[in-house]
């Protein structure tokens, strides 16, 4: 019966209002049940890129080969487990070209059937087969050597059956020194290259049926099984590198920013529930005088909602179905990500409930505001009311939002971040608004309605009286501005972190000799391009800190402490050093200053600039002295700033500089890049230094940094979309704001065309009143912002901020210009309607 | 001071259309004091709205000594009305943001009327609300909004005034209290009234009854 | 009076004190070791017990080739060592360069030393088996050619005993532990001694 009463027959009375909130409900879900729909999707996306990479599930690998014992041990480990395996070996080698007899350095990826599990190497778009002898592009420009070529490997000939053409696996390096061909393992055992004395990288690959966390499990196993510390075991989780975590930064963003546009949904719901419940509320007291208990109603309303609830949930999967299957390849396209042709249910009905939690729990002031209103009396009043809120009312609901922040941010600290935030704009709003009121207040004249003239005047009236439905619009107006400010200003920032300028390098040159270095630039002249970057390196060692020596930790090398191993490994080993006055395009200096122009006579130490983190690994501070042994010869340096550099430049940069004029004599190496915009010269260009100067080392970045932007640009897109998703819903909130503030003031505008007020003054009283609020609104929403963007961008993503500020003034009136359009939009026609309707009202 | 000529308005809803007024002819003297009885649907409302400009008849004249009202435009009409008309509703209805003084401010503003506040303040004490003059609608009893009602509807002077049923929504005591007020101040102020009700008891207050029955004057 | 000279001469020997150089990459610098973990400074703890002026420097620098010894030579030239230990080459042939190169360099750096009146100790490496034979062969021949053709001392493998023994290696299976270090120390001290 109540289901009756308070389901079917309000949606029937009331239905425009519950397909307006239901579709509010939809729009809000939209975005975090896509996201639990293809975050998955992403994070598979990202996890088979790695996997690709790695080319298996899981690798066990040595810089040694295994001994028969240990393989005995991973053989029976794996007897149990549904896989299948193959042995990949990478060795160096000399190759000779048969033809022209000449030799050179090659990687050779010695590969067994079924290699790759992940990922595809093809040849003229055929994938590699086991008896494939193929090579890479890079040795066919370097050594003018084509199919069918014989090449001399260790003591067998054998015949070049392909290019490669692409080749999904960098390998766990991330780059390699030698150009690549991909031989089976059994021919190279043939070619007798691989016997004992013989040095390369030796992997066994599984490829298993278990889940992320099966394989952490599994691992952990093996590496106890197999203590010896040559032994590495890999997942795809540890070779998808630093970048995996950035990833996993900007998904969860995504995540958060859906979240933005489902709470701009329930502060909507919040809204115009109320409104509703307020018109019932005299239904409801007839249903109370009829013998239906406050709790029963509370069901009712309880009933109401979750069907509503559901009901959108329903509309939206029945949606969402569809317009997926139709639009995935053109949303492919939009996000550069290939969606998945299935959808993944799991993660949308695990969060349903918790959706479902956190939408009854702003359900519930309300619920016990109607159980505080004195429903007997409410026909007797004039005007109803509902009873009052109080504060801890929504305690359940911030407590909610902060666990749902938690979940999908997948850290503590950015949902309290969140949440912190979200209480930050709240109380501010408020204060904001009161104090704005009160002020109002103040310069209200008591002897004339005319403040400046008599419209002004009237819509000061309006905003002192307007209440706490005012203030309530006003803080989702706070609210939605400043999370979409912010959205778009992370955005932004991820946008100029990570995209690919033309500063990246794409070849990155060493072990370049000190008399080398103008005979390399004048090579590079006469092949038309210029080098950059040229940067001295001076190998030293850190002797002591501040009187102490620089001592290595107890060797531990047991597995489980890698972590520690690591440690030990960076503070004992030597270090690269190099001198420079100025800094370089991605250095910045975050502590101390920067060194003095001139080093003054008698000057006998050098002053340092570290870089941050490696300060932090060290126990390194401002003012330390240190001690490097460079070659036997001791220099001592003081620390004079820190900084911080940006990595992704892939710029020559170093842990620590010194300041021109101490080492300079020091034997040393340089460093240089090749700048992007001289790629097409660049095979040319080491063809020839190879010859010239054989000792100069090539990398080549291009490919890995193209890799490295082209998924962070990806990524980039998908939050763009989420983050217009929340825009979409915001201003779907405000244009039901407006509404509903607009039709509870039709009686007054009415009445002020009765008595003379024409259309023009109305329209007026009602765009001052708004403008104001929406000035107000906008200024503090994109403050608030923009010191929050601050913020996270610092705490989280470590990115310093770049305020630009026409993109705020842009934005600014952009809102403004928004807002005002509404209620323009949404108030036009009733200002225009007759007044007559007062008469008519029996 | 008022004609109407032939007046007749139809109304439409749904597909029915009922004509509300089928041909009213009727002339108000200067500072006569008229009451419109009639049982409810008998157009009474419909006549009021057409009086204060705030409906046009489909058919007829409405003059107002020599000035045609219903073929004035839209700005010209609502000029006029604001400063020759005064208006009070059954519902009070009072601005719900402008305190009591606010509300009889309001016309006078609108006039542009330099001695507004003194002119204000005089009507709420004529009306007795001095003390409740810096209250909101929203904490006045119901006499009280409608006596506010009535000093904002005398604020400009006009020389027509119209009541729609004023004392309806009020208990029998506050009524009769608001009646006597308004029939006070019109006195006062010689303002021609003419008063919608269906209670016989007031209207024979006014110097002359007009009955409607089916849009008819009987 | 010849028994007087004799003592004089005897004394002087005693008295004098020597620089050793030791010139190389990785292996020699002692690659994630501290410097006393390294075998140059096992050399000169070894040497201190039996000479004492002794004198150390270890110039080795992960990454070297040979093409960087002669500068090396040169800035070291400076304090005016006695002994060049050579350690050079192993750098050169896991990048495969050409050995013509690495032969040049290195025949620079000697005939810069025996200039300077230094005394050479040659150091001979050798490559991986996975480089193939003929390089591997060249690479070994590479040092026994330089040492014929200056007369000088070779230490014919530094990694003798140590390549290939995972006790005696880091993880990485390639730079010695200090273990590891101990032998190649020995290995080398073998030869060193004599030019003392």
């Amino acid at each position: 019966m109540i289901f009756k009463l308070f389901v079917l027959k309000e949606f029937k009375k009331s239905s425009y209002f519950f397909l307006g909130l239901g579709f509010l409900l939809v729009l809000g879900l939209s975005g975090l049940l896509s996201i639990s729909f293809l975050t998955e999707n992403i994070q598979n996306n990202l996890r088979s890129n790695a996997r690709q990479l790695l080319t298996s599930d899981l690798a066990i690998t040595a810089r040694r080969d295994f001994f028969p014992e240990e393989r005995k041990l991973i053989t029976d480990f794996f007897k149990t487990k549904e896989h299948k395996t193959y042995q990949v070996v990478d060795i160096y080698s000399m190759v000779t070209n048969v033809t022209t007899s000449e030799s050179r350095l090659v990687e050779i990826r010695c590969y067994e059937d079924h290699f790759p599990f992940y990922g595809q190497i093809t040849s003229k778009g055929s994938l590699l087969n086991q008896n494939d002898f193929l090579i890479s592009k890079e040795l066919v420009n370097l050594w003018e050597v084509q199919t069918g070529d014989w090449l001399k490997i260790g003591d067998s000939q054998f015949k070049v059956s392909g290019i490669i053409d692409s080749d999904s696996s960098i390998g766990i390096r991330g780059f390699s020194l030698a150009p690549r061909i991909y031989l089976p393992l059994v021919k190279i055992i043939q070619s007798g290259l691989l016997r004992p004395g013989s040095t390369g990288q030796f992997s066994i690959h599984f490829k298993l049926n278990e889940s992320e966390e099966e394989l952490v499990k599994i691992r952990q196993e093996l590496l106890k099984l197999l203590p010896d510390p040559a032994i590495k075991v890999m997942t795809s989780k540890e070779s998808s590198n630093q970048a995996g975590r950035v990833f996993d930064y900007i998904t969860d963003f995504m995540s958060l920013s859906a979240l933005v546009g489902f709470l701009l949904a329930l502060v909507g719901i919040f809204y115009f529930y109320q409104s509703y419940l307020l018109t019932r509320l005299k239904d409801f007291s007839l249903f109370y005088l009829h013998g239906l208990n406050k709790s029963q109603i509370l069901f009712g309303i309880f009933l109401q909602f979750s069907s509503l609830f559901f009901f959108s949930l329903f509309i939206f999967f029945l949606i969402f179905n569809p317009f997926y299957f139709y639009l995935r390849d053109w949303l492919s396209t939009i996000i550069g990500f290939a969606l998945p042709p299935g959808l993944n249910y799991r993660n949308f009905l695990i969060n349903i409930p918790m959706l479902y939690a956190l939408s009854l729990s702003i359900l519930l002031p309300l619920l016990k505001g109607l159980l505080r209103t004195p429903l007997g009396l409410q026909l007797k009043l004039s005007k109803q009311a509902l009873g009052y809120f109080h504060p801890l009312d929504f305690l359940p609901f911030v407590a909610l939002l902060w666990i749902v922040a938690w979940q999908l941010s997948h850290s503590l600290k950015i949902g309290s971040l969140f949440l912190f935030s979200l209480l930050i704009i709240f109380f501010l709003s408020l204060i904001l608004i009161k104090s704005f009121q009160k002020m109002a207040i103040y310069v209200r004249p008591s002897r004339t309605l005319c403040f400046i003239n008599l419209n002004i005047g009237l819509s000061l009236r309006n905003f002192i009286q307007s209440g706490h439905k005012l203030n309530l619009s006003f803080i989702a107006l706070v609210l939605g501005i400043s999370l979409i400010s912010l959205i778009f200003q992370l955005n932004f920032l991820i946008k100029k972190e990570f995209t690919l300028t033309d500063n990246k390098p794409s070849l990155f040159l060493f072990d370049i000799q000190e008399d080398q270095l103008s005979d390399l630039k004048k090579l590079g002249r006469e092949k038309g391009l210029e080098l950059s970057g040229v940067t001295p390196l001076v190998r030293g060692r850190i002797e002591k800190l501040n009187g102490f020596k620089f001592s290595r930790t107890e060797e531990k090398w047991d597995n489980s402490n890698r972590e520690e191993e690591i440690e030990a490994r960076t503070k004992n080993r030597g270090i690269n050093l190099t001198y420079r006055q100025s800094l370089s395009p991605s250095e910045k200096i975050i502590a101390g200053t920067p060194f003095p122009e001139t080093v003054p006579e008698g000057q006998n130490f050098s002053y340092l600039s570290i870089e941050e983190r490696f300060a932090k690994r060290m126990g390194i501070k401002l003012g330390d002295k240190i001690i490097f042994d460079i070659g036997g010869v001791e220099i001592e340096g003081i620390v004079r700033n820190l900084r911080e550099v940006k990595w992704t430049s892939f710029y020559p940069n170093f842990f620590v500089n010194l300041q021109p004029g101490f080492i300079d004599d020091a034997p040393k190496t340089y460093l240089a890049v090749l700048d992007r915009s001289f790629s097409h010269k660049k095979i040319d260009f080491q063809k020839a230094s190879v010859n010239k100067f054989p000792n100069i080392s090539f990398i080549d970045m291009e490919q890995l940094i193209q890799k490295l932007s082209e998924l962070f640009e990806k990524s980039r897109r998908a939050v763009e979309l989420i983050s217009w998703l929340s825009l979409f819903i915001g201003f779907v909130i405000l244009f039901g704001l407006c509404q509903d503030q607009i039709f509870r003031r039709t009686y007054d505008m009415a009445l002020l065309k009765s008595l003379g007020f024409g259309y023009f003054s109305v329209l007026s009283q009602i765009m001052i009143e708004f403008g104001f609020v929406f000035f107000m609104a906008t200024g503090l929403g994109i403050f608030l912002g923009w010191f929050l963007g601050a913020i996270i961008g610092l705490e989280v993503f470590k990115i310093n901020l770049a305020f630009d500020f026409s993109h705020y003034v842009v934005l600014f009136l952009f809102l403004i210009f928004l807002c005002l359009a509404t209620i323009f939009l949404v108030s036009w026609k009733t200002i225009a309607k007759n007044p007559r309707e007062l008469l008519s009202d029996n | 001071m008022m004609k109407l000529k032939d007046i007749k308005k139809t109304f439409k809803t749904g597909s029915q259309s009922i004509e509300v007024l089928k041909g009213i002819n009727l002339d108000i003297r200067e500072g006569e004091t008229i009451a419109l009885l009639g049982r409810s649907g008998s157009g009474k409302s419909t006549l009021l709205s057409i009086l204060g400009g705030l409906d046009n008849p489909d058919f007829g004249e409405v003059w107002f000594n020599d000035l045609c009202l219903n073929q004035l435009r839209d700005q010209e009409l609502v000029k006029f009305r604001s400063k020759n008309i005064g208006i009070i509703f059954q519902q009070f209805h009072l601005v719900s943001t402008l305190t009591a003084i606010e509300n009889v401010l309001l016309p006078l503003s609108l006039a542009k009327n330099t001695n507004a506040f003194e002119i204000a303040t005089k009507l709420i004490s004529d009306v007795g609300l001095t003390d409740r003059s810096a209250h909101l609608p929203s904490q006045l009893s119901g006499g009280e909004s409608q006596r506010v009602a009535i000093a904002r509807a005398l604020a400009v002077n006009p020389k027509l005034l119209l009541a729609d049923e004023p004392s309806g929504n009020l208990d029998e005591e506050t009524g009769e209290k608001v009646m006597d007020l308004l029939f006070g101040m019109v006195k006062q102020l010689k303002t021609t009234l003419v008063l919608v009700t269906h209670d016989k008891e007031i209207a024979r207050r006014c110097d002359r009854i007009i009955n409607l029955e089916h849009g008819s004057i009987k | 009076m010849k028994l007087l000279s004799l003592f004089f001469l005897l004394i002087s020997i005693n008295v004098s004190a020597q620089t050793i150089v030791f010139i190389g990459d990785s292996l020699t610098e002692g690659y994630q070791l501290n410097k006393e973990e390294a075998y140059p400074a096992l050399i000169e703890k070894e040497l201190k017990k039996k000479f004492n002026q002794v004198k150390v420097i270890n110039a080795g620098e992960s990454g070297a080739t040979s093409a960087s010894g002669l500068k090396k030579l040169k800035w070291y030239s400076k304090i005016k060592p006695d002994i060049i230990v050579l350690a050079l080459g192993a750098n050169d042939g896991l990048r495969g360069m050409n050995l013509k190169e690495t032969e040049k360099n290195l025949s620079g750096v000697i005939k810069s030393a025996l200039d300077l009146k230094m005394k050479i100790l040659l150091v001979g490496m050798k490559m991986p088996v996975n480089y193939g034979e003929p390089y591997r062969k060249d690479f070994q021949g590479l040092f026994l050619k330089l040492s014929n053709k200056f007369s000088l001392p070779i230490v014919p493998f530094l990694l003798e005993g140590v390549g290939g023994k995972p006790k005696y290696n880091l993880p990485d299976g390639i730079h010695p532990n200090p273990e590891g270090h101990k032998v190649m120390a020995t290995t080398v001290l073998k030869h060193l001694v004599p030019l003392l």
